[in-house]
């Protein structure tokens, strides 16, 4: 039913947001630390919410079939 | 003029016999190792090491190390457009738009255009460091850790820009990236992070390895699970050199690479490299058809090349005038001049002239050689996508598994690239581009690594990255080029 | 079919020059090229060219030296053909780490080398002398010290207890990153070996780690009471291997026969040339890891 095109949209976004997903998990066990002293797990936490953020937004634009 | 006396000086010491053979010598065997997958300058570097122990003049020794070093460059970029492989990290960028023109039956003219800017570029690199050396080599000293975080940034931005698909993707692509290339010791603190316990990545991800899976393997991969006969890469032969129209469109990216590769060779931390995602993200930007990019567009060949083959030879200019070695390549050149008796410096000009001039003068010769060795070379490289899929591509997983084993010898180098092949195959099947990645990969770790830094020196203040000129400089491109970004997105012409 | 035959034939080639190239005797480093590799480049082309054996240098960088041995164990077991050494300040560090338990399994074939660490700063740097950094007296400031490894950056903390300024250590990727840091006024010092100031130019040694001072370096034992921070570097091989003789008489003929101990001597070096490869673990190792315990517990106690 869906444009296959589209469908591609929806599992880049799944895979993002599984691989964000995992390194979060795994980042949680560094330590956070602050910001004059940023510990291993600040900076991936980041990167990783972001990614996830970013996988959530493309499996939407998939989901709603908007063109590229 | 003094500098006209040096220059033909270096010409003197570079033309004898003995050093025009070695210079020979070293730009071929650059050429030949730069070809396979997986070995670029380093490893060449590092293996025909020994070789120079035995020549006695430190002067040809380090004629011959240099060919190496460029020649590693022209042959990298031959398994980038023929076999969609970067040999080394600067030429990943060859492969978007190289292999693309190579698909198109233009693989002839995307080689000799590589070659020609290659070319152009080592030549005008070459005046450069004539005239500007010790100048020039001051310019690393000015960048701290603030500076090259902002640097990093625009890097990152800009490789977004490296995806000629969706936007989103390609900035998603560049997180994963990042993430990848997180994978290893955290240098501030020491911890080894995402490693899940296996030994050999307590380094991180070879970059290697990462490339000939996505691309390579990935690839293949994709090609074996979508068979279908017209699969073979379609050449017209009887076009193998560039037509006027293409020449011309090579000329002003070519000098732009110079350019741009001229000064970021000058920075310690992969000159090389990020030139030529420099210039492909400001090609991109500048062209009139932005939507060629990805597809062929010759100025996404030209301009890159032209700026790894400049930021290849002004690397050098850091080692000879301060003793910094930018690369690690260049490290271990910098070992066998000391060995030598050598000390690069801020004398080695005044006391050695004749290895700074002669040098000099031999990266011109060996870049002519290249030329004249490589543009007849394009009848033979390019009639090796003539070979029948069924073969050529067993030959590729060979040598990708081969190269990957001579990296490190290690077998769980090789291993490694098993789950890559499959993430690179994942990657192409849902229209997600590597590029972005990789340059993510490349790029992350040193925003962290640099981010954090500033901010230990400044004790946490955010706004150091705003009160250092040149940082606040980067800061500010980024901004202009988000903002003329998003503008540009939303009033897309309707073409 | 010829162009295909061809293009293998040039494939093979070019991987038998990868392959020819690799040595009979390989000495791998646990670090990467510059700085500490360069020691060992000269080592090896000593030995090449005056003590009869071949020996070439591989880097082989990595968790501080732990994936070196690792690697050169591993092989050991899969090549008997090849001969394997490692040398290095990492050698050092890895064997006496107890998680690894190394020490069981290498014996020392080569010199010693030493330096001791020491304090430098920028000769145009804010800092001029110790009693800018020690001196109570002295406005409080903030100090920046760039290291170039786990190593230094143990003396750096040690530096920041004793100092009454806001002292931090900074993390870079070996001593030339450092430097270049320390030149372009980004931090206010550096501490690396002795050795590795006298050839940086532009560069003033404020003191070295040692109760004794050396030539133009004062010690920094008054400020840091009994400090003796000593670097060595050796070269071992697993004890697997059964007849080092050969090994050791080229190695020692290398750099002897080129007359090196000036070379080093002017270059910040001391070398022990007792070649007893008892003399390596019974004395230099234990003493090793006396100082390495006081320097790192100490610096970490305040953590």
């Amino acid at each position: 039913m869906y444009n296959y095109r589209l469908m591609k949209d929806i599992l880049a976004g799944i895979l993002f947001v599984i691989i964000g997903s995992v390194f979060l998990f795994i980042s949680t066990s560094y330590k956070i630390g602050t910001t004059a002293a940023m510990g291993p797990g600040y900076f991936p936490i980041l990167i990783a919410i972001l990614l996830i953020i970013f996988g959530v937004v493309i499996f939407i634009k998939g989901f709603y079939g908007h063109s590229k | 003029m003094d500098i006209l006396n040096n220059i033909i000086f270096g010409f003197s010491v570079a033309a004898s016999v003995t050093n025009l053979l070695w210079c020979f010598i070293g730009v071929t065997m650059g050429t030949l190792i730069g070809v396979l997958p997986a070995l670029g300058p380093l490893a060449a570097v590092s293996i025909l090491l020994p070789i120079v122990f035995n020549i006695s003049d430190p002067v040809t020794g380090i004629i011959f190390l240099a060919g190496i070093f460029y020649g590693t460059q022209y042959g990298g970029s031959t398994t980038a457009i023929l076999l969609n492989i970067p040999g080394e990290i600067s030429s990943t960028v060859t492969t978007i738009d190289g292999n693309q023109m190579a698909r198109k039956g233009r693989a002839g003219a995307a080689l000799s255009i590589a070659a020609m800017s290659s070319f152009f570029a080592g030549t005008v690199a070459t005046i450069i460091i004539a005239l500007l050396a010790q100048p020039l080599a001051k310019t690393a000293y000015l960048f701290g850790a603030a500076e090259y975080g902002a640097l990093m940034l625009l890097g990152l931005f800009a490789a977004v820009t490296l995806n000629h698909g969706s936007m989103l993707k390609g900035i998603a692509m560049v997180f994963v990236g990042i993430l990848l290339g997180l994978v290893g010791s955290d240098i501030n603190s020491g911890v080894v992070r995402f490693t899940l316990g296996i030994q050999q990545l307590t380094d991180g991800i070879p970059f290697a390895i990462l490339a000939m899976g996505l691309f390579g393997l990935g690839e293949i991969v994709y090609l074996l699970f979508h068979l279908r006969e017209n699969n073979k890469i379609t050449t017209t032969f009887s076009d193998l050199y560039p037509t006027k129209k293409e020449m011309k469109e090579s000329l002003m990216p070519a000098l732009r690479g110079t350019f741009l590769g001229s000064i970021l060779g000058l920075l310690p931390g992969g000159g090389a490299i990020m030139s030529s995602f420099a210039s492909y993200a400001v090609e991109k930007k500048i062209s009139k058809k932005p939507e060629e990019f990805g597809r062929g567009a010759v100025a996404g060949v030209a301009g890159p090349e032209a700026a790894n083959n400049a930021g290849a030879q002004t690397s050098f200019i850091p080692m000879l005038s301060l003793g910094i070695p930018t690369t690690p390549t260049i490290a271990i050149i910098l070992a066998v001049l000391i060995i030598q008796g050598i000390q690069p410096g801020t004398t080695v000009i005044a006391k050695h002239p004749d290895l700074f001039w002669g040098l000099i003068a031999s990266m011109w010769i060996g870049n002519f050689m290249l030329l004249l060795l490589n543009l007849p070379l394009v009848g033979l490289w390019v009639s090796i996508l003539k070979i029948s899929w069924k073969i050529l591509y067993p030959i590729i997983i060979l040598i990708c598994l081969t190269g990957a084993y001579y990296l490190n010898r290690s077998w769980s180098d090789v291993l490694l690239l098993l789950p890559f092949a499959l993430l690179g195959y994942v990657f192409k099947r849902l229209d997600c581009q590597p590029a972005s990645l990789i340059m993510g990969f490349v790029l992350g770790a040193l925003f962290e690594e640099n981010v954090r830094r500033a901010l230990i020196i400044s004790r946490g203040d955010w706004l150091v990255f705003l009160t250092k000129p040149i940082s606040l400089a980067f800061i500010v491109v980024t901004c202009v080029l988000l903002i003329v970004g998003v503008f540009s997105r939303r009033q897309k012409p309707q073409r | 079919m010829k162009k295909i035959i061809s293009f293998l034939a040039f494939m093979l080639f070019s991987l038998n020059t990868v392959a020819q190239a690799n040595p009979d005797t390989s000495l791998i480093l646990g670090y990467g090229p510059g700085g500490t590799d360069t020691l060992f480049r000269v080592f090896a082309k000593d030995t090449t060219e005056h003590g009869g054996l071949k020996l070439t240098v591989e880097n082989r960088a990595g968790a501080n030296g732990v994936l070196a041995l690792k690697s050169y164990l591993q092989k050991q077991s899969f090549d008997s053909e090849v001969l394997g050494v490692t040398g290095g300040q990492t050698l050092f560090e890895a064997i006496t780490n107890p998680e690894n338990n190394f020490i069981e399994e290498f014996k020392f074939v080569g010199p010693v080398l030493k330096s001791p660490l020491a304090l430098a700063v920028s000769s145009n740097g804010s800092i001029k002398s110790l009693e800018d950094l020690f001196d109570k007296s002295k406005p409080r400031r903030v100090v920046n010290i760039a290291v170039g490894g786990e190593f230094h950056r143990a003396l750096a903390t040690l530096i920041a207890k004793h100092s009454h300024h806001d002292v931090k250590a900074v993390m870079y990727k070996g001593g030339a990153d450092a430097t270049v840091a320390l030149k372009g006024g980004h931090v206010d010092a550096q501490v690396d070996v002795y050795g590795w100031f006298i050839q940086q130019e532009g560069t003033k040694i404020l003191g070295v780690a040692q109760k004794t001072p050396l030539e133009s370096a004062p010690s920094l034992d008054p400020y840091i009471p009994n400090i003796n921070a000593v670097n060595f570097w050796s070269i071992a091989v697993s004890k697997k291997v059964q007849n080092t003789q050969k090994l050791e008489q080229s190695i020692r003929q290398g750099y002897v026969k080129n007359n090196r101990t000036p070379y080093w001597n002017k270059l910040g070096y001391q070398i022990d040339d007792n070649l007893n490869s008892d003399y390596v673990q019974r004395v230099v190792v234990p003493e090793y890891n006396r100082w390495k315990k006081i320097l790192v517990d100490d610096a970490n106690k305040k953590n």
